[in-house]
């Protein structure tokens, strides 16, 4: 399973990399903000799954998701951001994701939503 | 000898004819004479001139007929002829040759070994094919023939097993390290050095990268080295002998409180006298250790005889027929642990110790602020998650540290070593376990097996259990402090260490 996580953070896409190795299988790529993910998703997609934060310089996670579900309406997205205003959250579902993470999450939480997340768009996990 | 009729000029020609030298008489004023002159006095005891030295005569014959006394000029030259030149072959591993070491300083001859030996890789020998000759030519233009050789003059080598010839064909390599040997015209080494008769000052110490067996005794004072196995069929003396692995002495060894015996492997021998033996396997001993330093990192065992005086530990038990001696000769007998698991346990404790402190704090610290998450900021959520991943982190360190921990302790448990007699323990015995000991004051007949008990809540206590009738004898015994292993203790125990 291919997953691309994007955060600005590389301790906290090191995190979500550790939590992710409780998964079989899976083949993880990495980008630090919106325009790398873009070309990421260009170069090496599709994804199976992608982790985006919000927050982040030259293309914040929010534009990344409506730029991707312009063209690709399927791919399973999860917003994993500090960003805990419940307007917020409804913005970002309407934007495209499929579900919502709360920084600071536990390990097992973010485990939960990604396997929630994969077994709902019908990937398993 | 004169050249020219009117005597003036005199030409000096090498014995070999490859020279010749014109000059002018010295008893003589120098006249004018042409260059044609002088060349047809040369062309007429047939000397061959080329077109360097016809430049040199006209400028010769031009100072002549300025009135001037040349320097003598060289007016013909030769051509040596090179003679055949046979194969030559040279060993370049060469025996150390111990006769060559310097007279003026002390030189101990033990330490200066005999064998030669190589290791893989190494250039053994360069053959250098045999060169064709030339033929010569002298000052009269005549060849001089060159001196032929014959076939049977050249030398050669052959790789034989273990060597092999490099890709120029002229360097020979050795394949495998060992002993070198030629003969024959033929190289080859052998991996297992076999030696007929005892290590002393005709062969001097060894130290060969293989198995090593040696027909005879190693004598006094001699080292002997393998990274193999080595096999004594005499007896090794105050000897110095390493093997990397088994070490067999088949007739004995006999320390005289110098000799230093280590093994990787086991060590096997007929019997073991003032000595001091290591060995990382078995100690396997026909007929007796006496007076000797044994460490065991595996079951000693002396079946058939005794282990009287000096100092003896292994790891896994220890088995003999006799322990001490009627004399009351103060013999330890000890089962230790590998100090390998005491360091590394204290250590890991010491971590576990230190992650799950390190986890608890960040958990009392954060885990409060999550019940009320509106009140972080952006930054502090990501640095909250990033300190609950620590916490998360070390714990799962913590325990796989401690699940290292627990392994190797049950492993060692398992092990449960004991001291086995089955004849006679005499007093003056000390029996010692990692934590306690007892000392032998009453001869106790066996079989018996002498083993530390562990009652719980209770102080461990060295016991003596009699095979025939299933007796347990309760020896006198004193507690052995050791921090290490109580901390390990502790550990187990549940209860909290402080250090």
């Amino acid at each position: 399973m291919k997953i691309l996580l994007i955060d600005d953070s590389r301790t906290m896409r090191n995190i979500q990399k550790k939590v992710l190795s409780a998964m079989d299988n899976v083949e993880i790529s990495e980008a630090a903000d919106g325009l790398e993910a873009l070309a990421a998703v260009g170069e090496q997609g599709p994804f199976d799954l992608m982790l985006v934060d919000w927050n982040m310089p030259n293309m914040d996670g929010f534009t990344f998701v409506t730029k991707i579900r312009e063209n690709d309406k399927t791919t399973p997205m999860i917003m994993v951001t500090t960003e805990a205003e419940k307007s917020r959250v409804l913005e970002a579902l309407k934007a495209g994701v499929n579900n919502y993470a709360v920084k600071p999450f536990t390990p097992d939480a973010l485990l939960e939503k990604i396997r929630q997340t994969l077994e709902k768009a019908g990937a398993g996990g | 000898m004169p050249l020219s009729q009117n005597k003036l000029l005199v030409i000096d020609i090498t014995e070999n004819d490859l020279l010749a030298t014109l000059k002018v008489n010295e008893d003589m004023p120098p006249v004018a004479m042409s260059a044609e002159e002088v060349l047809g006095d040369l062309q007429r005891l047939k000397i061959c001139v080329d077109e360097e030295q016809l430049t040199r005569i006209r400028s010769f014959a031009k100072e002549l007929a300025k009135g001037v006394r040349p320097k003598p000029i060289v007016v013909a030259t030769g051509t040596a002829p090179t003679d055949d030149q046979p194969g030559k072959v040279e060993m370049l591993a060469l025996p150390h040759d111990g006769s060559k070491a310097s007279k003026s300083v002390a030189v101990d001859y033990r330490k200066i070994s005999n064998i030669p030996v190589v290791t893989s890789g190494d250039e053994i020998a360069r053959s250098d094919p045999p060169i064709k000759g030339a033929d010569g030519v002298d000052i009269y233009g005549r060849a001089i023939p060159h001196k032929k050789g014959s076939e049977s003059e050249s030398e050669s080598i052959t790789p034989g097993p273990n060597t092999h010839r490099g890709p120029d064909g002229r360097i020979i390599y050795a394949s495998a390290s060992g002993k070198l040997n030629v003969q024959g015209g033929k190289v080859w080494i052998d991996t297992v050095l076999k030696i007929q008769e005892d290590v002393d000052f005709s062969t001097g110490s060894i130290d060969f990268p293989g198995d090593v067996q040696i027909g005879k005794n190693v004598k006094d004072l001699f080292v002997v080295k393998s990274s193999g196995s080595i096999l004594v069929n005499g007896v090794a003396q105050a000897a110095n002998i390493e093997a990397l692995k088994e070490l067999t002495v088949l007739g004995g060894i006999a320390g005289n409180e110098k000799g230093k015996f280590i093994a990787g492997g086991g060590v096997t021998s007929k019997y073991i006298t003032n000595a001091v033996v290591q060995a990382d396997g078995d100690v396997n001993v026909r007929s007796e250790i006496a007076n000797s330093k044994i460490t065991c990192e595996g079951s000693l065992r002396v079946s058939d005889g005794s282990l009287a005086g000096g100092h003896a530990t292994a790891l896994c038990g220890i088995d003999c027929n006799v322990l001490g001696s009627e004399s009351a000769v103060k013999t330890v007998a000890e089962i230790h642990l590998p100090k390998s698991f005491l360091e590394e346990s204290v250590g890991r404790i010491s971590e576990i110790a230190k992650l799950q402190s390190q986890a608890k704090k960040v958990r009392t610290t954060v885990e409060p602020l999550l019940q009320d998450q509106k009140k972080l900021n952006a930054r502090q959520r990501e640095r909250a998650t990033e300190l609950l991943y620590e916490a998360m982190e070390n714990e799962s360190r913590a325990e796989e540290l401690a699940h290292q921990v627990q392994e190797q302790y049950d492993k060692l448990k398992a092990l449960s070593p004991e001291i086995i007699i089955s004849g006679q323990v005499y007093p003056g015995v000390i029996i010692r376990f990692p934590t306690v000991q007892a000392e032998i004051k009453d001869a106790i007949t066996g079989p018996v097996k002498i083993r530390v008990s562990n009652a719980k809540g209770k102080e461990p206590v060295v016991v003596a259990v009699h095979e025939a009738n299933d007796s347990i004898k309760r020896l006198d015994t004193k507690q052995l402090p050791n921090k290490a292993l109580s901390k390990i203790t502790r550990y187990f125990s549940g209860e909290n260490d402080t250090d």
